[in-house]
């Protein structure tokens, strides 16, 4: 009788993970078991939390180490990238804090919420397997359909909600199905085997390329390309403004990785899956950039424009899995992260411009902004440049970044695309500039005064676009240095 | 005799079955049950791909056994998490219910633009 062998367990390799875990478990706790919790000290345990997991994730830099039977793979992308998200988390958690005195809801329950959605984010980043994989993305999914829906008032949130969790769990079949296909045919879900099985030799089955096309569409779909994008604008409107922000720049940031997990495979760069697989994002990045830019030209809600911005974002993003190479994914990395910042500032601003009961959405409503609110309008002036990627800002030095890598792969037509669809993108991220700087406001509105922590998330948004579009090396060295151990 | 084939074949209507139902199909609660005969549709095709050796007439390896535990326990999680969108599902149509009094999706659309 062969004995059972036990896989070893390294508890160490996921530590950022479990700190996160158990934060959210506490908080889930404690939000049950003592009577009137103050608002302030949820908002503390998780940001404890996140910063505990922030720094064990630091002390995980060169492990390189693949654990629980293959399920984990601890490389320096996916601590670069757990990094990202914590930060992320943080911003967020701050303007839930602010956001939440204005709706009374659970508030201990939206945490918790946030923090598992989070916690599947570093899952994507962290796995090595279709399981980890498909289990990582449907956490983040099914903790933000409910986040989505948590002004239960609000028949707008309601509703979007409602048109999220019908279009996620329809793109999750797509997803399990092309995973169903991709295991028939490699006889295996971890994504190592798979890449040596497929550059060993070319399985040429209609059935694994219609796999990886299934498994496209539904990372698509969470992602926002066109034409899988139609539910982007209407969630992004209907959700609480910080869940808003989180969909935008974590759950996208997480579809990437995903992708990135999947599709740059070791060595299957000569294979032909991939030539099939390059056209496929081919088409879908030129669609989605100029689907995205061109929906947000004639939006009047700010945050329908943000969404189809996003979409845009999302179009420039897939290009690097087009040029395929080093390049790209350095590149993709670090707009991911300049995104991130931008992202979360301008919606942190859309925040705070408005007040209980009154949400200042239509972009007529920045009118005047700027003689009224000189902080604000500055702010939301600093991320709307850097999405239109302007210098000296993050945004900039992402996008002549992904934009350089297409053009070494030689996709010269998709950096042509690229860089007019930016130019396009000035008009409308310009529009609402003009309306803070240059137009009055149409009748007088008092806001609520910033409180310290939304303040603090603008503060520490502005910086980290500033920082990454004068410093860039900071970042650009971790990220080199990460892609190059693959 | 039903081979692997058959499984894949059923597999697929069942799975075009449910992709019509969600975009035909204007009550959300049957959307929502057309999205679960998709996600077992492909439960069902992972189940065959698993027990694919067992189709054949040759022996079986050990590693075959593997394959096949890999593939239903994946099975179970697909389960388990098409089991959570359902509870946030119809907690969220309930929802919806509340606000308006019908699950019809067409009458949400007060977000466009």
């Amino acid at each position: 009788m062969t004995s059972i062998q036990i896989p070893e367990l390294s508890f160490s390799l996921i530590a950022p993970e479990l700190i996160l875990c158990t934060a959210a478990i506490v908080i889930l706790l404690v939000d049950l078991y003592v009577k009137n919790v103050e608002r302030i000290n949820i908002t503390l345990l998780a940001l404890i939390g996140i910063v505990l997991a922030f720094f064990s994730a630091g002390t995980l830099y060169g492990a390189s180490e693949l654990a629980f039977s293959w399920l984990i793979i601890r490389d320096d992308m996916s601590v670069v990238i757990d990094q990202i998200f914590l930060i992320g988390a943080a911003l967020i958690v701050l303007m839930s804090h602010h956001y939440s005195e204005r709706y009374h809801f659970p508030y201990g329950e939206y945490i918790v919420l946030l923090l598992f959605s989070t916690l599947g984010m570093l899952i994507i980043s962290a796995s090595a397997d279709l399981i980890t994989l498909f289990l990582g993305v449907e956490l983040v999914s099914i903790t933000l359909f409910v986040l989505t829906g948590f002004e239960k008032k609000s028949l707008l949130s309601g509703e979007a909600s409602l048109k999220y969790l019908l279009l996620g769990a329809f793109s999750s079949a797509f997803m399990v199905y092309g995973i169903a296909f991709i295991f028939g045919m490699c006889r295996t879900t971890n994504l190592i085997s798979i890449g040596s099985l497929l550059s060993e030799d070319f399985i040429g089955s209609p059935l694994l390329i219609l796999g990886f096309a299934l498994l496209l569409v539904g990372l698509g779909f969470k992602i926002a390309l066109a034409p899988f994008h139609m539910w982007a604008p209407d969630v992004y409107q209907g959700a609480p403004t910080p869940i808003t922000a989180w969909i935008a720049a974590g759950s996208k940031l997480a579809g990437f990785i995903a992708l990135v997990r999947v599709f740059s495979l070791p060595d299957i760069s000569f294979h032909p899956l991939a030539r099939t697989w390059v056209e496929g994002i081919w088409w879908l990045s030129l669609l989605t950039m100029i689907i995205g830019n061109a929906g947000a030209l004639v939006q009047k809600d700010i945050k329908r424009m943000l969404a189809y911005s996003s979409i845009a974002h999302g179009g420039y993003l897939s290009m690097a899995f087009v040029s395929h190479n080093d390049v790209g994914l350095q590149a993709l990395l670090f707009y991911l992260a300049a995104y991130l910042f931008m992202t979360i500032g301008a919606f942190a601003v859309v925040i705070a411009a408005g007040r209980h009961g009154e949400e200042r959405r239509r972009i007529s409503d920045f009118a005047g902004l700027a003689k009224r609110r000189p902080f604000l309008a500055a702010m939301m002036s600093l991320f709307l440049l850097s999405l239109a990627g302007m210098p000296p800002t993050a945004g900039f030095i992402g996008k002549v970044w992904l934009f350089g890598s297409a053009i070494q792969a030689q996709y010269y037509g998709l950096a042509i695309v690229g860089i007019l669809t930016t130019l396009f993108s000035f008009y409308y991220y310009l529009r609402v500039i003009v309306y803070m700087y240059m137009r009055d406001e149409e009748k007088e509105f008092e806001a609520e005064p910033l409180s310290v922590s939304l303040t603090l998330a603008l503060s520490l948004s502005a910086l980290g676009v500033l920082i990454l579009g004068v410093f860039p090396n900071t970042l650009m060295k971790v990220i080199t240095n990460s892609v190059i151990v693959l | 005799m039903i081979s692997l084939n058959h499984y894949l074949i059923l597999s697929a209507v069942l799975f075009s079955v449910g992709a019509l139902g969600v975009l035909l199909r204007r009550n959300a609660l049957i959307i929502l049950m057309s999205v679960e005969l998709m996600l077992n549709a492909a439960n069902l095709a992972i189940v065959a791909f698993a027990r694919y050796p067992f189709f054949r007439e040759v022996g079986l390896a050990a590693e075959d056994l593997a394959v096949a535990g890999n593939g239903m326990v994946f099975v179970f999680l697909v389960m388990t998490v098409a089991a959570a969108e359902v509870g946030v599902g119809l907690a969220i149509i309930i929802n919806l219910y509340r606000q308006r009094q019908t699950i019809n999706i067409e009458i949400a659309n007060l977000l466009q633009g």
